[in-house]
């Protein structure tokens, strides 16, 4: 029963997502995958990000009250466009219709399957789950109410957005079944799974999509983050974030469209309210559209609503009396950079956790800057080493041991690994790689997927 | 530079050439661990697999909830961090602190109210599998 009512509140993330997705009248020519793939996104960070307001507002949490908003919403939605409801379509050729894509399409759906298996096999097992992640979800669950002793006693200076996604679930499930909400982590896999495959589409064919999305999710280390004993972590749902947020910022700089760029900045607002390092990928991620954009207005007025939502953050952090961030230390140990260079090389090159990602990513980074590259190709590139450069600075700044803090590589190369895969890819159709192995060009595609069948 | 370029494409489509077989292997491995690790892991209660993945230490929280009532504070004497932040998601809302500056493992003191007047009332040994825990509660 428990697992049944955990799926419902994915559902019920998802519905939330399409109605905020429908009301800001975003992604109307998108498929089907993308659809609820960012949808499930976008409940997941509104509904955290709604109690926390309710919370402000002394509102109860209550699971009919906290829905109530929405079905207001739905049932306005649906009496306006009673006569134009049409569901995403679909292209003729995205149908399976070639062995070798009907065979990597089974295996993605067992990698899902898989990993869904392995999140409801045991209970919480990760150590930060139970330290940090799905404490913060219990203890609020059973406080009902966010205070500073609260945050105190959790130690933690993470923002709540995710932790209250799980606690809403234990509202909806009735109890605190932490097996159950476990199943949150092979859901945002699959959606990680179904954005990339959609971004990749827009780039090559079918079959090379699917590939890439195979390679993607059969990664061991997101496997493990899906559900394989690191199930209950942040860092698959930041991966998550942080994928649809480039993708729909390279979607924004090819076709410039005021109701996407509204959609990109409530997710990226859901983005740094996930964990702390979504702090600096935002703002990168902000400085580099508003650098390769060419409607400076909009995104500037994009970014200036980000900033005022950072703010606003920072200050609800201090109303709750958060513990001390280390991004705000200023003590930068440079002794530590050998430590830190030969750990992340180290992890780079870890074949057991990453396969081929990081190796190949590598390689393709050097044939990016001797070869002739489209402004998305640097864009790309731009964010991921500038977050990299991110992640050596705080381990430079932090004021702890080097050599067990520096353990954490693996977990922090998960948030920017599908960036990375789709770098490779956008480097590979630049060099015109990919394009030999493609039974179709991108752009007949594009010009297919604006007409619905 | 272009004898380079090449070079590193037919590195990369190598590379490549090898991912798509290595990740289908380990996927196939994957989905054996069905049968191999997890039939032993499906017959299991929660409460056996909670036990199975933590050991002595879940049966320690165990005591200790046994043992202790909601509005108790404990103090974990413990240089095993584990310990503690388990007991910490485990036994919330009792609340739980931690004294990493000790030899022993596993040694909990149960406050009722507050340490430094409290007198010692009784120290709960409890045998679980061969392994002794120890737990001193407080008035």
């Amino acid at each position: 029963m428990s697992l049944l009512l955990s799926f419902v509140s994915i559902v019920i993330f998802t519905a939330i997502g399409l109605s905020v997705i429908t009301v800001l009248k975003a992604l109307k020519k998108s498929s089907i995958i993308e659809k609820l793939s960012l949808a499930f996104g976008v409940g997941v960070g509104v509904v955290g990000i709604q109690m926390l307001i309710f919370q402000l507002l002394n509102i109860q949490w209550d699971v009919r009250v906290l829905l109530f908003p929405w079905i207001l919403i739905t049932f306005f939605l649906l009496v306006k466009n009673h006569q134009n409801v049409t569901l995403p379509y679909k292209t003729k050729n995205d149908l399976l219709t070639d062995k070798i894509s009907l065979l990597i399409f089974i295996s993605i759906l067992l990698l899902i399957a898989f990993t869904t298996f392995e999140a409801l096999m045991r209970p919480l097992s990760s150590w930060d789950g139970f330290a940090t992640w799905l404490l913060k979800a219990k203890v609020f669950y059973v406080s009902d109410t966010i205070n500073s002793e609260i945050i105190r006693y959790t130690e933690s200076d993470y923002p709540l957005t995710l932790g209250l996604a799980i606690t809403f679930m234990y509202k909806v499930i009735g109890s605190l079944n932490d097996k159950a909400v476990l199943l949150l982590y092979p859901t945002f896999y699959a959606a990680l799974g179904g954005m990339f495959y959609v971004n990749c589409r827009k780039l090559t064919s079918r079959k090379v999509a699917l590939l890439a999305t195979f390679l993607l999710l059969s990664t061991q280390n997101l496997i493990r983050h899906g559900g394989r004993y690191e199930a209950g972590l942040a860092d698959l749902p930041l991966s998550f974030y942080f994928f649809t947020l480039v993708s729909l910022g390279l979607t924004q700089l090819r076709k410039q469209d005021r109701a996407s760029l509204i959609l990109i900045t409530l997710f990226a607002i859901i983005t740094f309210t996930i964990k702390n390092e979504g702090i600096p990928f935002v703002i990168i991620y902000s400085i580099a559209t508003l650098f390769f954009t060419t409607r400076k207005r909009n995104h500037v007025l994009s970014t200036l609503l980000i900033g005022a939502a950072i703010l606003s953050w920072e200050s609800v952090k201090r109303v709750y009396q958060f513990p001390h961030n280390i991004f705000l230390s200023t003590n930068i140990e440079t002794y530590k950079l050998p430590h830190i260079f030969s750990a992340l090389l180290n992890e780079l090159i870890n074949v057991q956790n990453w396969s081929g990602l990081w190796i190949v990513f590598m390689i393709t980074t050097i044939l990016c800057l001797i070869s002739k590259k489209s402004y998305q190709t640097i864009f790309i590139y731009i964010v991921i080493y500038a977050q990299l450069c991110v992640y050596v600075i705080i381990f430079l700044v932090a004021g702890s041991n080097v050599v067990e803090h520096v353990k954490i590589f693996d977990r922090l190369l998960i948030h920017l690994a599908p960036i990375a895969l789709l770098a490779m890819l956008l480097t590979l159709k630049d060099l015109k790689i990919i394009n030999k192995f493609d039974n179709k060009s991108t752009e007949q595609y594009i010009q297919l997927s604006k007409k619905p069948h | 530079m272009n004898k380079i370029k090449s070079t590193l494409k037919i590195v990369v489509i190598f590379l490549i050439l090898i991912w798509i077989p290595f990740n289908g292997m380990r996927t196939m491995y994957n989905l054996s661990k069905i049968y191999t690790e997890e039939m032993a892991w499906i017959r299991l209660s929660d409460e056996e697999k909670r036990e199975k993945l933590f050991e002595d230490r879940y049966i320690f929280i165990q005591m200790i909830d046994e043992e202790t009532k909601i509005s108790d504070s404990i103090n974990i004497n413990s240089q095993d961090g584990m310990v503690y932040y388990l007991a910490r998601y485990y036994l919330y809302p009792k609340k739980i602190y931690w004294n990493s500056q000790v030899r022993t493992n596993y040694y909990a003191t149960f406050d009722k109210n507050n340490i430094s007047e409290s007198v010692m009332n009784r120290t709960v040994v409890r045998k679980v599998k061969g392994k002794e825990f120890k737990g001193v509660l407080y008035k």
